[in-house]
């Protein structure tokens, strides 16, 4: 008989007051992958870019690097991300609300795998107008064992935004 | 989507492997599901491809693609091609392993066989690639098996992971 692949390992959902980050920690090393699922309210001012990061094991050093492909009013865009302190999972240069909702698929393959970089895909998508894919590399050999959401230093995650993490067999 | 069930998986062993090929595959589930962890043995910051044939299959395969490259963004049809990802190029080397997945629709009715195909590399050594499209094999064939390899034959590299899955209806 064969047996369902899906765990679910932690769900966290954002009570009381907004936060500007949310970590999973010790999370098992038992799965094939990872798989994230948010559902986030972000807060921000009406004009500026806004952005929040994926950072792992709690490393902030400029060990990340992305790149994107988003389409926005009948236009596409592509962009190489740089090294730098984590990976853009949300990164909207054209937000003309305070605050709008924004969820996101993200896949961890191999994630204990210490012979390799880590890389991950994000599929996300906002309600203010833009979608788009994402793929991503850690430069880093080591099993991931926490993993961050870490908003811009002016926005926040809204309450009832939710990240939920499931384990791939 | 219904739940998901691991039929197979295969890691490469030490000294690489030119191709992974699930046979046999169980019948009895509604879709299938594979995912990729990779890498090539082609020249370390070289690019490379993936290519994923269906039964054994060596024509028919059309993707309606969209793509980027080089911080580019771009669509493109690939008709009467010889494999899945047959014309897209996604890095792979020292270090760093692709991620892709390929999903199958209704792989055991008696129509054209549809799918959705996304791979990726992000690096600070090479191009960076993302792609991503749905196409059909113009074959009606139940799918039986599903072979992996890399253009002009390189090898996937150790510790490559392609792991197949069974999407039931429930």
């Amino acid at each position: 008989m064969p047996i369902a692949t899906y765990d679910l390992i932690s769900s966290q959902t954002v009570t009381g007051s907004s936060a500007a980050s949310i970590t999973f920690s010790n999370i098992p090393q038992t799965y094939t992958d990872l798989i994230l699922f948010t559902m986030e309210s972000q807060s921000g001012q009406s004009g500026n870019a806004r952005s929040s990061d994926l950072k792992f094991n709690g490393d902030t050093a400029s060990n990340y690097i992305a790149t994107e492909i988003t389409g926005r009013s009948g236009a596409t865009r592509s962009t190489d991300v740089g090294l730098r302190g984590g990976i853009y999972y949300c990164y909207y240069t054209y937000s003309n609300v305070n605050s709008f909702n924004h969820s996101a698929r993200i896949d961890i393959l191999s994630y204990t795998n210490t012979n390799f970089y880590k890389t991950i895909l994000v599929r996300a998508g906002m309600d203010a107008g833009e979608a788009g894919a994402l793929v991503g590399t850690w430069k880093s050999t080591a099993a991931i064992t926490s993993i961050t959401f870490q908003m811009d230093n002016v926005s926040n995650f809204n309450i009832g935004s939710t990240f939920t993490l499931y384990g791939v067999k | 989507m219904g739940s998901l069930y691991p039929i197979e998986t295969v890691t490469v062993g030490s000294g690489g492997q030119a191709t992974i090929t699930f046979s046999n595959i169980p019948q009895t589930y509604a879709h299938l599901l594979v995912r990729i962890s990779s890498q090539s043995e082609r020249t370390a910051g070289t690019a490379n491809s993936i290519q994923v044939k269906i039964n054994s299959i060596t024509s028919g395969y059309s993707d309606l693609a969209l793509y980027s490259s080089n911080a580019t963004a771009s669509g493109f049809i690939d008709s009467g091609a010889g494999a899945i990802f047959d014309s897209m190029v996604i890095a792979q080397f020292y270090s760093n392993y692709a991620p892709s997945e390929i999903m199958f629709l209704n792989y055991t009715n008696s129509q054209n066989k549809t799918y959705s195909a996304e791979s990726a590399a992000a690096s600070d050594v090479v191009t960076q690639y993302y792609y991503w499209a749905v196409g059909t094999l113009s074959n009606t064939a139940a799918i039986t098996s599903i072979t992996l390899s890399q253009w002009s034959s390189f090898d996937f590299s150790q510790h490559t992971k392609v792991t197949l899955y069974g999407i039931s209806n429930s």
